[in-house]
């Protein structure tokens, strides 16, 4: 009578990786902005002064005038001195494009993606693994997969038909992949559909490319989301709550679901906010503004965690849940100071 | 291009400005720095402890202790879908329908305090001394105190090697001589590692049943209430069924439970609590009542998810939500409202829900005369 399953709990994350050498892991204080940056405790950033936050960060050993020596376990230098620590941040630390393109996290979370459409016309997938390192050439030979141009989608039975495709080949080197696509209206709209390996699922990655991308290098450290502060006053937090939803929107619609979680964070900050504000509703409408906080809490986390695989359906509905959210929250606190 | 439509959501339902403009201009390319502010010991850890530990502390029901960091550490991605869908904590009634009594969730603070950990970093935090798995220490105690009865199982029960879930019936007493009122039922499992949920019931000569509880590790017993219980009458059974499940960590082993259930009696007269079965052609009431709560129950294949929502349709044509719940594979609950509800006789009893409810589920009522 009881139904079979309860908590799904997947198994601890397993990467889908070659087996290396346990690292080790500390604590460090490191700079939102300047990953470069690892101190002990507390503290201001040397480069920008921002407030340094706890990581978790993997303990490999190197030498001063060796940067090319990275060991799991500490030894002498080629010179007799001792190996130096390096630091460096865990996993998924740095989900910057490297080619211009837009960046994506695999929902497996080990492998990543950038796709970069080209002025010569070309779909490139450059593929990292969940350090952003280029993938080994060994796992970037078992992944295959396909660009889709133009699908309908079913609304009634959420299925998708591709009308047209090209197949996505490795290029020399196993760097990325590639598709010459010809010249696309921009902002482009392509989606890649990628196997990893042959014992995962196919996954989805929704592409807008608002302009040609344009390969200039690797950009130096993380960006930084815009200074934010949540104002004091109630009316002023419900309207920056909707500014913030408006905003989401727009980037829904542009597919620039590597930015909404910054206006998606705020949102949630902003509902939070409000939430410390409960105490003076009235006691019978208290649960009911609580809940639709935490209704707005979990949308924002899931706009974030959906615009980092860049699956356009999942992204849309996580901003429907967060309009939602958004629309009970304004009601539940409006008229709070 | 896939021609869908990107949501509507929120647009023209919140007062909105015009600057958007100077916000975009703000936004950035890629991902967030992967940095939390809240670490384990400092931040995570109370939240766990205080809302997760009755169930994932070592040797408790769930697959994993979250009680130090290095258990916790590696199921950062599970929590994070656990908690971002709303299936962790296991109680899926809405507030926002009805008030309800004893409500099981994190609060949003703390809910973006986990979520921030896990998606940042995982960051450990400074080590407490002493920091190791606890079990919480409710756990082996009867929360509302002693109960007034106790009812062992008959004989241990095991589930053996080869077999990591089951559900068991045990029909524990029948009363004999006298009528007994019932205020609230608990359980105590002898072996807390397999026992994941039960229903304890009461159950007449026509094998009708009426739940007493539905039990799920670290919920306190709700009591019905002064002047309020349920019903034993002489010649019913009472009994539970207990659903068991072995974690990884008890795979291919024999595991045994011998648990007890406890029993809250009134010697004073009682309004009888009684079960209200909701029907898909709209059940009407032909007397006139409270509603204390309800009850779903899954039925053997009912999908995944179902949402529920009941609405009372009164004689003069005023319309009162009742309550609102969700439905989640494993944890069938009674859901108790924080105010008794007037219906009055020839009121109907509507229900929607995101499923097909009535095969999905049974549901029902508790109901009392009105004093």
């Amino acid at each position: 009578m009881i139904g079979a399953a309860g908590a799904s709990f997947a198994s601890p994350q397993a990467p889908a990786a070659p087996a290396a050498p346990e690292a080790q892991t500390e604590a460090i204080w490191t700079c939102p902005v300047h990953a470069v940056v690892a101190e002990k405790g507390a503290g201001k950033c040397a480069i920008c002064r921002r407030d340094l936050v706890p990581v978790t960060a993997t303990v490999t050993w190197t030498c001063a005038d060796r940067p090319d020596i990275d060991r799991p376990v500490q030894g002498k230098c080629p010179d007799g001195s001792p190996m130096e620590r390096r630091y460096t941040q865990s996993t998924h630390a740095n989900h910057n494009p490297r080619h211009g393109g837009m960046f994506f996290m695999a929902p497996d979370l080990w492998h990543h993606l950038e796709g970069a459409y080209g002025q010569d016309e070309t779909f490139r997938v450059y593929l990292y693994d969940d350090f952003t390192r280029p993938l080994a050439p060994e796992l970037a030979k078992q992944v295959s997969g396909r660009v889709v141009l133009k699908e309908t989608f079913d609304s009634a039975t959420r299925t998708t038909k591709e009308l047209v495709a090209a197949p996505l080949t490795l290029a020399p080197g196993g760097e990325y992949l590639e598709a010459h696509v010809g010249k696309i209206k921009l902002p482009a709209e392509m989606t890649a559909k990628v196997k990893f390996t042959r014992d995962i699922q196919e996954y989805r990655f929704d592409f807008t490319f608002p302009e040609f991308s344009i390969d200039a290098g690797v950009e130096p450290g993380a960006p930084a989301a815009p200074l934010f502060e949540v104002p004091d006053s109630g009316p002023e937090i419900l309207r920056l709550l909707g500014q913030r939803v408006t905003l989401i929107g727009e980037l829904v619609r542009k597919g620039a679901f590597g930015e909404v979680w910054v206006p998606a964070f705020q949102a949630k900050d902003l509902a939070l906010a409000l939430d410390v504000r409960t105490r003076t509703l009235p006691q019978a409408s208290r649960a009911k503004a609580t809940m639709a906080v935490e209704q707005l809490v979990r949308a924002a986390w899931m706009i974030d965690a959906a615009g980092d695989t860049g699956n356009r359906g999942e992204v849309e509905d996580a901003y429907d849940a967060l309009g939602r959210a958004a629309s009970d929250v304004a009601r539940m606190y409006e008229g709070a100071r | 291009m896939t021609g869908r439509q990107v949501g509507q959501a929120g647009r023209g339902r919140l007062v909105l400005a015009a600057a958007i403009a100077t916000l975009a201009a703000q936004t950035v390319t890629a991902h967030k720095p992967v940095t939390s502010k809240y670490t384990y010991t400092e931040d995570v850890y109370p939240i766990v402890s205080r809302e997760c530990g009755a169930c994932h502390s070592p040797g408790g029901v769930a697959p994993m202790s979250l009680l130090t960091y290095d258990e916790a550490r590696p199921w950062a991605e599970s929590i994070r879908l656990e908690l971002a869908s709303g299936h962790m904590p296991p109680w899926f009634g809405d507030p926002g329908v009805a008030a309800l009594k004893d409500p099981h969730k994190l609060s949003p603070r703390d809910l973006d305090v986990v979520l921030t950990w896990v998606t940042g970093g995982t960051p450990r935090g400074a080590v407490v001394p002493g920091d190791g798995p606890k079990a919480p220490g409710s756990r082996g105690t009867w929360r509302r105190g002693r109960p007034a009865m106790t009812l062992q199982l008959p004989a241990a029960f095991t589930l053996p090697a080869g077999k990591t879930e089951d559900t068991q019936e045990f029909v524990l007493e029948t009363a004999r001589d006298r009528d007994r009122v019932i205020t609230a039922a608990d359980l105590l499992p002898g072996n807390p590692a397999i026992v994941h949920d039960a229903i304890i019931f009461v159950r007449d000569a026509s094998a009708r049943e009426t739940v007493l509880a539905t039990w799920l590790p670290g919920s306190t017993p709700v009591s019905t209430g002064a002047g309020i219980g349920f019903l034993w009458r002489a010649g019913e059974q009472l009994g539970v069924r207990i659903h068991y499940r072995k974690t990884w960590k008890l795979e291919n082993k024999p595991a045994s439970d011998r648990s007890t259930v406890g029993l809250y009696l009134s010697n004073a007269p009682a309004r009888d609590v009684r079960r209200f079965d909701l029907t898909a052609a709209g059940a009407v009431l032909e007397e006139d009542a409270q509603a204390l709560g309800v009850v779903a129950l899954r039925n053997p294949g009912a999908p995944p998810d179902v949402d529920v929502h009941i609405e009372a349709i009164r004689p003069d044509g005023t319309r009162v939500p009742v309550v609102g719940f969700g439905v989640r594979p494993g944890w069938d609950q009674r859901y108790w409202l924080a105010r008794p509800i007037a219906l009055p006789k020839g009121t109907r009893l509507d229900v929607k829900s995101t499923g097909a409810v009535f095969t999905a589920l049974r549901i029902s009522l508790d109901i009392v005369r009105p004093t």
